[in-house]
């Protein structure tokens, strides 16, 4: 029987971290490597084989073009967003469009859709525990950042359908975060936390009292994280380069992998040092056959210089919310830190300073989001539990109306489960239909809304407009499912939808794929098995290989010799067949026929020496 | 011209001057555009008779809507202090266009309680602002537990009274509930359908501190929200659930103020308060959202003129901007998207409304400097970038037509 057991995943923009709780306690599972984290890439190698994790991250210099990193940039995005426009030109790996206006990525020929990569992640998460668990785990909860839109939340949701979990749930990040910070402590109070990851930087305001958290406000900025203060670190780098060689270094895929590694890297070591020297041997090659380096140093001063723009923003980001909100900075009474970027001393001192407060050193910014999400896995499913989250939805949802409008039904920040209605009318005589298009959004103009679906009410009375009554009613569940209905309040004609499919994959698509990941699992493990049986079978063929001439010259004499020769030979040719085949049955069989003929011929060759 | 009668059953003589109500809001009443006009005619000066003659609309029609205004308490007659009884409030007109009140989700049966169909799962504390002073009967003595000095808990009266049928099916069905539990979603259902105040609902006493609200409200969430029961056979139990919860979350929203509060209930607000200029603003400016989804552009455009002069806010000066282009006003429309672009120079939508309104006044070159600056703005808006990109095309056309 399958476990009950739910996990928690932190689906990261570059690491990605799984945990449970076990025992009323969570705890981060570690990989093979012994690492905490992940790294959320994935390869295509020339053999075709998928690398996930850190072996992704190891080849990605050789390798830059099939390897892909931070794809939850891309997840649920569509074509023409600014977020694939940006991705277009910095990403090494091809960028193509979908049929669906999505984002697919192409890898050594093959076409990949976002959410699949992701899968491929969410899947090595759950191999993770399950090895860790030795058991299967057929459920998770998912974090997103709090910004998410409906379908980018959706597509997280395919991805893990495609890896062949249930997500029960996806929570945003900073949310899970406070769950971690709050769990097992009888505490009564207001918190930020302040997410600043690999990609997004996220804000949230919660309360919390009595293993209650209830979000109060949350926002972000999606185009914001650590990649950004690498890209400064990456620009500062290629300038200085271009301005002594006269070479733009970013034109050159290998090098552009080798100045992220290594911007990456003194970024975080100045989290711990002044300074750090950045050393890149045979950089780029010039085109007389000599080669330069790239040498210098970088200083915490430095890099506090060249990204203080970003750091200011996200204190803008705070002021805002706390505006919006309505909550005073001195209501708050701890922050939280998440994401690899608060270690960098600059960002702990600017958030001390907002605040006024010290921020809680009591988590790992790492491992928070994922402990977050486990403890709300078990709050769901584990009957002890004794903790519930007050989640809100992150967006306005509300329908187009006359002159191109929105109309908000339900604000964002709205706890959920909520419902709201309203009553609208007909805009022409004689208006025997409505079509209600369903948005979600800020915007005051529909079209600058995301669409999540729409319907059409037929069959309303003719009658002057304005006379006939549309009553539309909005719900969101506790899992965030928008379903919306409308209905004749005069015939009581209904009409409804519950917005499901917008991630950018058909239910036929996902389907698919959900069955060609079940193939590959297959083909993973059974590969394993062949890789196996192919060496000791190479073992075998190698030791007969050499024993030929000696038996040959020993037995080719007799007429059964020369029978037996040939029988070898065609056992050995029958080994080869089924090694190049890749097939682990017919090598199995001929691996036991190569190591009958290989103890005869061994036996053969010890009589005639003793 | 003759044939506007010297009397109107239920006003009286043509030749008064009526006025309108100071407490009359049309945009609670829901006014039509038809009735809106009227009414925007009727200033304490001109005989009613006049107002027949020059309203355009044949006389018939006027006088039928003077009788409705009047009916709804919009219309005061000379000497008059108060407006008779008006209807209930209705929630925010808007759009398609609009008309009354929503009715409720999941009609209730055994309520009784008032003529007025309100939506007493979504609203339940719209229109009980008198009632709030006093005790919450229906939450009765607690009875379990101390209630001095003890930490605040939500307290309900469990024991039903006199079930309906429906409610000892709700106690008999086959479920993963307990009885406790079901007693006590039962209970609240009883108060959301007899429409009790938020402090019932919530089963504290009237005017409850903020921290004990808290307090209370966290420990009825851990009862009745439906991730509590997550996997579990509610039965007819998951419907009400939800409903239960969302009418408490609502009224905590309500009684603790904040944004979300006002957002959700906008009638909320107490309606003695003295009237701020940014309230006056708002006022002018709904109106003219409803005028204009009457399809009155033109008129719409005074009224957010007058809402801009006295609270030049954005969200004003964008919705004037969409209106006067809509009007056929480009230059108005102009204006009024620079303003709005200079109050929000990083926001995109910002900046397509103004080369929206520069295509409109034939400015094309100018769009397109506008629309290349707002992609280079990164937005998260998916759609809006694609409004965006699809701008810039078309504007780009055609600047390349002869």
């Amino acid at each position: 029987m399958a476990s009950d057991k739910v996990i928690g995943i932190d689906l990261g923009t570059t690491n990605s971290c799984v945990a449970i709780v076990e025992d009323g306690t969570p705890s981060v599972i570690p990989n093979r490597g012994g690492y905490k984290t992940t790294p959320s890439m994935v390869a295509i190698a020339e053999n075709g084989k998928r690398l996930v994790g850190h072996i992704a991250k190891r080849q990605a210099i050789t390798n830059a073009e099939n390897t892909v990193y931070a794809a939850k940039r891309l997840i649920g995005r569509k074509w023409g967003s600014a977020a694939v426009r940006s991705s277009l030109e910095i990403m090494p790996y091809r960028i193509v469009e979908g049929p669906h206006d999505d984002v697919r990525i192409m890898l050594r020929d093959q076409v990949f859709s976002v959410p699949e990569v992701s899968a491929y992640i969410l899947q090595e998460m759950k191999l993770i525990s399950e090895e860790y668990l030795g058991e299967e785990v057929p459920k998770a909860v998912v974090t997103v950042p709090a910004y998410f839109n409906d379908g980018q939340r959706q597509a997280t949701k395919d991805a893990g359908r495609i890896a062949g979990l249930d997500v029960i749930r996806i929570i945003n990040e900073p949310t899970a975060a406070a769950l971690a910070y709050g769990f097992g402590r009888n505490i009564e109070r207001k918190v930020a936390v302040y997410d600043l990851g690999g990609g997004t930087f996220d804000i949230s305001i919660l309360e919390i009292g009595n293993g209650v958290f209830e979000v109060i406000s949350t926002a972000g900025d999606t185009f914001l994280g650590g990649e950004d203060f690498d890209r400064r670190i990456i620009d500062w780098l290629v300038f200085g380069f271009e301005k002594q060689h006269g070479i733009d270094l970013r034109k050159d895929k290998m090098a552009l992998q080798r100045l992220k590694d290594v911007a990456e890297k003194a970024k975080c070591e100045l989290s711990s040092v002044k300074e750090t020297e950045i050393n890149l041997p045979f950089i780029i090659s010039t085109g007389r056959n000599e080669a330069l380096h790239l040498q210098t140093m970088l200083t915490r001063d430095k890099l506090e210089e060249l990204t203080s723009d970003l750091i200011d923003r996200t204190v803008e980001i705070c002021a805002r919310t706390l505006e919006e909100a309505e909550i005073q900075k001195s209501q708050i009474e701890d922050v939280i830190l998440v994401g690899g970027m608060t270690r960098m001393p600059r960002v702990q001192s600017a958030v001390a300073e907002f605040f006024g407060l010290e921020p809680c050193k009591g988590v790992h910014p790492d491992e928070v989001v994922a402990l977050g999400a486990s403890i709300q896995g078990a709050a769901l499913t584990d009957e002890k539990s004794d903790i519930l989250l007050l989640d809100v939805t992150p967006h306005s949802l509300g329908i187009m109306i006359v002159g191109g409008y929105f109309h908000k039904l339900i604000e964002q920040n709205t706890t959920v489960p909520t419902s709201e209605q309203h009553v609208f009318t007909t805009v022409k005589d004689n208006q025997t239909s409505v079509k209600i298009l369903v948005l979600q959004g800020e915007s005051d103009r529909a079209e600058e809304n995301e669409l999540l679906g729409e319907f059409v009410l037929t069959g309303l009375r003719r009658a002057p407009r304005g006379e006939v009554e549309v009553e539309v009613m909005f719900h969101i569940s506790a899992d965030g499912i928008v379903s919306v209905k409308a209905r004749d309040l005069e015939t009581g004609l209904e009409q409804s939808i519950t917005v499901t499919a917008t991630s950018g994959l058909t239910e036929d698509e996902i389907k698919k794929m959900v069955e060609a990941n079940k193939d590959y699992m297959v083909e993973v493990r059974s590969g394993q098995e062949f890789d196996k049986a192919r060496h000791a079978a190479e073992k075998a063929l190698e030791e007969i290989e050499a024993l030929f001439p000696q038996v040959t010259d020993i037995i080719a004499g007799s007429d059964f010799g020369q029978d037996a020769v040939k029988k070898a030979r065609a056992v050995v040719d029958r080994t080869r067949t089924a090694i190049a085949a890749k097939d682990l049955t017919t090598l199995t069989e001929a691996t036991e026929a190569l190591n009958r003929t290989l103890n005869m011929f061994r036996g053969v060759v010890s009589k005639t020496r003793g | 011209m003759s044939n506007v009668p010297a009397e109107i059953a239920g006003i009286g003589s043509t030749q008064q001057r009526l006025r309108v109500s100071p407490g009359f809001d049309p945009l609670k009443a829901a006014v039509g555009p038809e009735e809106y006009f009227v009414l925007s005619r009727i200033d304490g000066t001109q005989p009613l008779r006049e107002i027949l003659l020059n309203s355009g609309l044949p006389v018939d029609r006027c006088i039928a809507i003077v009788t409705r205004l009047r009916s709804i308490g919009a219309l005061l007659l000379p000497g008059e202090a108060a407006a008779p009884a008006a209807a209930a409030p209705a929630k925010t007109s808007s759009p398609i266009a609009i008309s009354r009140a929503p009715t409720p989700m999941k009609p209730m049966t055994g309520s009784g309680t008032g003529p007025v169909k309100r939506p007493s799962a979504s609203f339940p504390a719209v229109a009980d602002a008198p009632r709030r002073a006093a005790p919450a009967q229906s939450s009765d003595p607690p009875t379990t537990g101390p209630v001095a000095a003890a930490p605040m808990i939500a307290q309900h009266d469990l024991r039903l009274v006199k079930p309906s049928p429906e409610e000892l099916a709700a106690l008999a069905e086959h479920n993963d509930l307990g009885d406790a539990e079901r007693r006590l979603i039962l209970a609240i259902a009883r108060l959301v359908e007899s429409r009790a105040d938020a402090y019932a609902l919530l089963g504290v006493p009237a005017q409850t501190d903020v921290r004990d609200l808290k307090r209370a409200y966290f420990q009825l969430s851990k009862e009745i929200h439906p991730d509590r029961y997550y996997g579990r056979k509610l039965g007819t139990f998951g419907d009400r659930m939800a409903l239960v919860f969302e009418a408490c979350a609502r009224a905590y929203a309500r009684l603790t103020g904040g944004e979300r509060a006002r957002a959700s209930s906008p009638a909320a607000q107490d309606d003695d308060q003295p009237q701020t200029q940014q309230d006056y603003a708002a006022e002018l400016f709904d109106r003219a959202c409803n005028v204009e989804i009457g399809g009155d552009a033109l008129g719409a455009m005074k009224l957010f003129a007058a809402a801009i002069r006295v609270d030049p806010q954005l969200r004003y000066l964008r919705r004037a901007a969409n209106c006067a282009l809509i009007a056929g006003q480009p230059r108005t429309a102009l204006e009024y998207a620079k303003k709005a672009q200079m109050q929000a120079p990083t926001d995109p939508s910002a900046a397509r409304l103004l080369a929206t309104a520069f295509r409109a006044a034939g400015k094309l070159s100018d769009a397109e400097d506008v629309l290349v600056m707002a992609m280079a703005l990164k937005t998260e808006n998916d759609a809006l970038a694609a409004e965006l990109r699809h701008d810039l095309a078309e504007v780009r056309r055609l600047l390349a037509a002869p």
